[in-house]
């Protein structure tokens, strides 16, 4: 059994050694150091860039600007909104953006370079805040662009809301809103490149280094063949290494030098030039019958972007699409949209804009349930929606529908934690619930991966795949798929992955999408070289007309015990006759695009699903919220690595736990974690994780993702437990100090100290 | 490239400190800024000296007629120190609520004092207990009070050849009740955006407060402690001495909207700690 057993990690035994080679790692003697002239102060137009203090210090090879670069200027990672000039050519956007790149023998000579390298700048009016810049006149970020500020407006719509809110029993109404976030993966973005069999070679930490090959090239103005992208360990990404950072920097570099260059982000200048989470402002309209049934959302959503539009559209989709929770609602009325401003750029994060709605729907959720007298996680359990439903976006879900399973696991310890949860003078306690639904893969348009297995005359069997694993564990899930399929141990099966020489495009690590669709992949491509293995052992054999069947590393024939081959035979025959024993194998997931006017369509093919309850403690005093327990429950189709499982749940509820009560990034003022606080070990609850498995039809032996559903229901189930200690729901992210005190102090008399 | 010396006796170590050394104890706060200063291209200082091998300063007698808490204590020691843990209770609670693990086995009393943040829970903690910083240099030494040592956020007088040996404190009267409170954006590693530090004798024969991450420099509120020694202790008590803390906050920092979130938890979190001291001195609550 490989299939739900927990075997070691790959890689496990090299990171407890310290001996994994991260994109920092990566540098060698006689590579030359880079560093970039950042810009603080945005928008501004520049006037002039000169080079010449910087090219008279020791040690400065060169200074490059955005007239260096050879091919389109213009970066991000989706194809039809690529906006970002990595060196900026005329105006500033925002801040942190870099204008110029200095080559250096030494790392203090590129800095002190950096520092000397004048650029005249000229303050242009600029404007910071979301709803500002959608406004009438407002100064635009990217002059001249047709639709002004608004990089995308995004609608769901089925049947009618206000005659829907007209006929309900009750009907709340709110706002909400979450902060902007920094992913703070421990390790900073850093990498090399080189020069390679005339081949220019770029390795260095990234979620998808085919994507990052297909950028460097369109900036370089090079073809596909002549540049390699290797993923180097990465250590984690939460979608902020999806973006290219270095890579471009590094590539042109060395293009025009010839020579090998590393560059490695300070935590500053990670924090200051990579994106963020977007933060969301969310009017929400909920009615519902007397029994608590839903019948109409109405939801608008606000978002920013920054100066660059990086994932946007992806979210502003996304968002919308899962606006009304994973819940039946028959009437829907979802506007979705997001704003360019001068702000630090926002993109992929955990959850692409789910997180921040989970917020809104939850807390409507409670709200309703307050106001018809019902039981918080009955209603929910109520709207669940279950096969045969339709989607807000009117798909009808067939199977591989596990919230009420969800819901089931969650509500003893909810229960029990509801009973406990007195409080005291000093502390008050509050218990909270939070679910939600999340769509595995990218939102209604084709994103297939792709993989390759080749067992060799030596009795193993290599797995190429271009999957970055990026801490989550593919590698030894994507092992583990194919470990089965083929019948053959574990340990037989070695890994070429991420390097774009020998591998194929496998899609982003994101959108939770690696186990579902590349294990698909893997999936086909080992059903592919079984087909191939068993065609050849079937010549060798002469047994035409029998069932073959492939395990332990043998072939045997069905009945015929006496009748068997080495599988290792049955290779080394085919490539005497010049044949690899190689599968391949691809998959993508069966969408329908959204239909503009309504967004109506099938985006997903599969859907995770997941509860969580939290339970915590208030000090009436200070404000301060210590998290007690957390339960999560999680429908992952089927754990292939149950121990993986189990990490990802922890981590994500702990990065909901920074959302939900801490993370804040202040663009501009922000600058390292001095003044940006995540949880640490001593902020961490007690955390119950709980695997549902509802088999998902069209994944791997039934598996579908967990990686961002983990943290998405944590912030509304903190908000919510937060709420219910303070008799007042908190709509409003992160709950910080000054919030919980605020509504403390406006509960009145009743809630003073002693 | 700086030098970096770790002389074994005072003597040698003042000699090196009016060389224009700049001084590193646990080094928790001088190594960011001398890193910060690195990324930005600032010189880096020539001479280093580092404190933490000096008898002197690593003196610990709180028993005493005088007790002394010398600059190069550890956060660590003081945390798990009996002796500090039976005679300053809230220096040992104060200690515990330092930063991290990390910075506690490193992070020193005096260099929490030479930083001069206001928001130091080592300061806070021994403001309340009177400090007197023993100084040294060439030309001698001499004692401040903790509270005139440093003058507002980040600054001190600390002359530019002088160190800090150490700390007097007082004695506190037998069975006093001792109490600090700290309040941080997470559960460690959090820079105080509030402490309080507490101890009342029986029968409020003496009353210290100080509170901390609040004002400019370290201070008693020595009218709270008047009010509170006046005054019949209980509930009400406590709630009038916090509303009057946080009364002396505004008189002296002004009123911003910032301020809205100071302004409540000063008044809960010092009535709570107030009345915490008391218990532990065996009055009823």
């Amino acid at each position: 059994m490989i299939l739900g057993t927990s075997p070691l990690r790959s890689g496990s035994r090299e990171r407890v050694l310290g001996d994994t080679r991260f994109g920092a790692d990566q540098g060698q003697a006689g590579d030359l150091y880079l560093a970039c002239v950042r810009i603080h102060k945005a928008p501004a137009r520049i006037d002039g860039i000169d080079p010449a203090p910087a090219l008279a210090l020791p040690g400065v090879v060169r200074v490059f600007t955005a007239a260096d670069i050879p091919g389109v200027n213009r970066l991000g990672i989706i194809p039809v909104s690529k906006d970002q000039e990595f060196l900026a050519e005329e105006l500033v956007r925002c801040p942190g953006q870099a204008v110029a790149l200095v080559a250096a023998e030494t790392p203090e000579a590129a800095r002190a370079g950096a520092r000397a390298v004048v650029v005249k700048l000229t303050g242009a009016p600029g404007v910071y805040d979301m709803a500002e810049a959608l406004a009438e006149g407002a100064p635009l970020v990217h002059p001249g662009r047709e639709q002004g500020n608004l990089l995308d407006l995004r609608v769901i719509k089925n049947g009618d809301v206000e005659a829907a809110f007209k006929a309900s029993a009750v009907v709340v109404e709110a706002d909400y809103t979450t902060s902007m976030i920094e992913h703070s993966a421990l390790e900073t973005e850093g990498g090399r490149a080189w020069w390679e069999d005339g081949k220019l070679h770029v390795t260095a930490c990234t979620q998808n280094p085919h994507y990052d090959r297909d950028d460097l090239v369109r900036f370089l103005g090079l073809k596909p063949e002549d540049l390699v992208v290797i993923q180097a360990e990465t250590g984690g990404g939460f979608g902020g290494k999806l973006d290219v950072s270095v890579q471009p920097y590094l590539a042109l570099a060395a293009w025009h030098l010839k020579r090998p260059t590393r560059l490695v982000y300070t935590r500053e200048e990670s924090f200051l030039s990579t994106g963020k989470r977007h933060p969301f402002r969310m009017h929400y309209v909920t009615g519902a019958d007397e029994q608590g049934r839903l019948t109409a959302v109405k939801a608008e959503l606000l978002a920013d972007t920054g100066a660059f539009a990086s994932y946007g559209l992806a979210v502003c989709m996304r968002a919308a699409v899962h606006a009304a929770g994973p819940y039946y609602v028959p009437n829907v009325d979802v506007t979705s949209r997001m704003a360019y401003t001068n702000n630090v750029w926002t993109g992929a994060m955990r959850g692409f804009g789910v997180p921040q709605v989970a917020l809104a729907h939850e807390g409507q959720m409670d709200a309703l349930a307050d106001a018809l007298g019902l039981d918080r996680l009955e209603i929910r359990r109520v709207n669940a929606l279950r096969p045969g439903q339709a989607t807000i976006t009117g798909q009808v879900l067939k199977g591989g529908v596990g919230l009420t399973q969800c819901l089931d696991k969650v509500e003893p310890i909810y229960r029990t934690w509801q009973a406990k949860a007195k409080g005291d003078d000093r502390f008050a306690e509050g218990v909270g619930l939070g679910v939600m639904y999340y769509g595995i893969g990218n939102t209604g348009v084709s994103n297939p991966s792709t993989a390759q297995l080749e067992w060799t005359t030596d009795g193993r069997v290599v797995l190429f795949t271009g999957v970055a694993d990026i801490g989550q564990g593919s590698d030894t899930v994507l092992r583990q798929l194919a470990a089965t399929r083929l019948g053959v141990r574990l340990e037989q099966i070695d890994l070429v992955r991420g390097d774009t020489s020998r591998t194929t495009n496998a899609g982003a690590t994101s959108a939770s999408r690696q186990t579902y669709i590349s294990g698909n992949a893997v999936m086909a491509a080992a059903e592919n070289l079984e087909a191939l293995v068993l065609g050849e052992a079937r010549k060798m054999l002469g047994a035409r007309h029998q069932e073959l069947v492939l395990e332990d590393g043998m072939v045997r024939v069905k009945g015929d015990p006496e009748s068997a081959l080495g599988v290792t035979e049955v290779v080394r025959h085919l490539t005497q006759r010049g044949q690899a024993a190689r599968g391949e194998g691809g998959f993508d997931p069966h969408t329908v695009p959204l239909k503009p006017d309504t967004g109506q369509g099938k985006p997903y093919a599969a859907y995770a699903w997941a509860a969580q309850c939290a339970f915590v403690e208030v000090d009436r005093d200070s404000g301060m919220v210590r998290v007690k327990e957390i339960a999560a429950a999680h429908d992952v189709g089927r754990a292939i690595h149950p121990k993986a499982v189990l990490g990802q749940i922890c981590g994500g509820v702990m990065m909901g736990l920074g959302l939900g009560l801490m993370e804040e990034f202040h663009p501009g003022k922000t600058s390292n974690f001095e003044d940006y606080h995540i949880p640490t070990s001593a902020d961490a609850p007690r955390i119950t994780p709980l695997i549902v498995e509802e088999p998902e039809a069209t994944g791997p032996y039934g598996a579908k993702g967990v990686g961002e559903p983990a943290l998405i229901p944590t912030a509304p189930a903190l908000a919510a437990a937060v709420g219910q200690a303070l008799g007042q729901p908190m709509r409003h992210l992160p709950l910080s100090l000054e919030r919980v005190m605020e509504t403390l102090a406006g509960a009145g008399a009743k809630d003073q100290p002693c | 490239m700086s030098r970096y010396l770790a002389p074994d006796n005072l003597a040698e170590a003042v000699a090196i400190r009016a060389q224009g050394a700049r001084i590193v104890a646990g080094g928790t706060d001088l190594m960011i800024s001398l890193r910060q200063a690195r990324l930005e291209g600032q010189p880096q200082p020539e001479l280093i000296l580092d404190v933490t091998r000096i008898p002197e300063l690593n003196r610990l007698e709180l028993g005493a007629e005088r007790p002394f808490l010398g600059a190069a204590v550890t956060f660590r020691r003081l945390k798990t120190d009996p002796e500090v843990a039976r005679v300053y209770p809230l220096l040992a609670k104060a200690a515990s609520m330092v930063g991290s693990v990390q910075v506690r086995q490193t992070g020193t009393i005096g260099g929490n004092a030479a930083n001069s943040s206001p928001a130091a829970d080592g300061v806070s903690a021994i403001t309340a207990l009177g400090a007197v910083a023993l100084l040294a240099s060439p030309r001698g030494q001499r004692e401040l009070p903790l509270s005139e040592l440093i003058t507002a956020p980040n600054k001190n007088l600390l002359a530019a050849d002088e160190l800090i040996m150490g700390f007097w404190l007082d004695r506190l009267p037998d069975g006093a009740g001792q109490a600090f409170s700290k309040v941080g954006r997470r559960q460690a590693v959090a820079i105080a955006r509030l402490n309080v530090a507490a101890a009342i004798a029986p029968e409020l024969r003496e009353v210290r407060l100080s509170v901390g991450a609040c004002f400019p420099s370290p201070r008693r509120l020595t009218l709270v402690e008047e009010l509170v020694m006046a005054g019949q202790p209980g509930p009400e008590l406590w709630r009038q001495a916090g509303r009057a803390a946080a009364t002396n906050f505004t008189d002296v920092c002004g009123w911003r909207s910032s301020a809205a979130y100071k302004v409540e938890a000063i008044a809960r979190v010092t009535a709570r700690t107030l009345a915490t001291a008391w218990a532990k001195a065996g009055g009823a609550a």
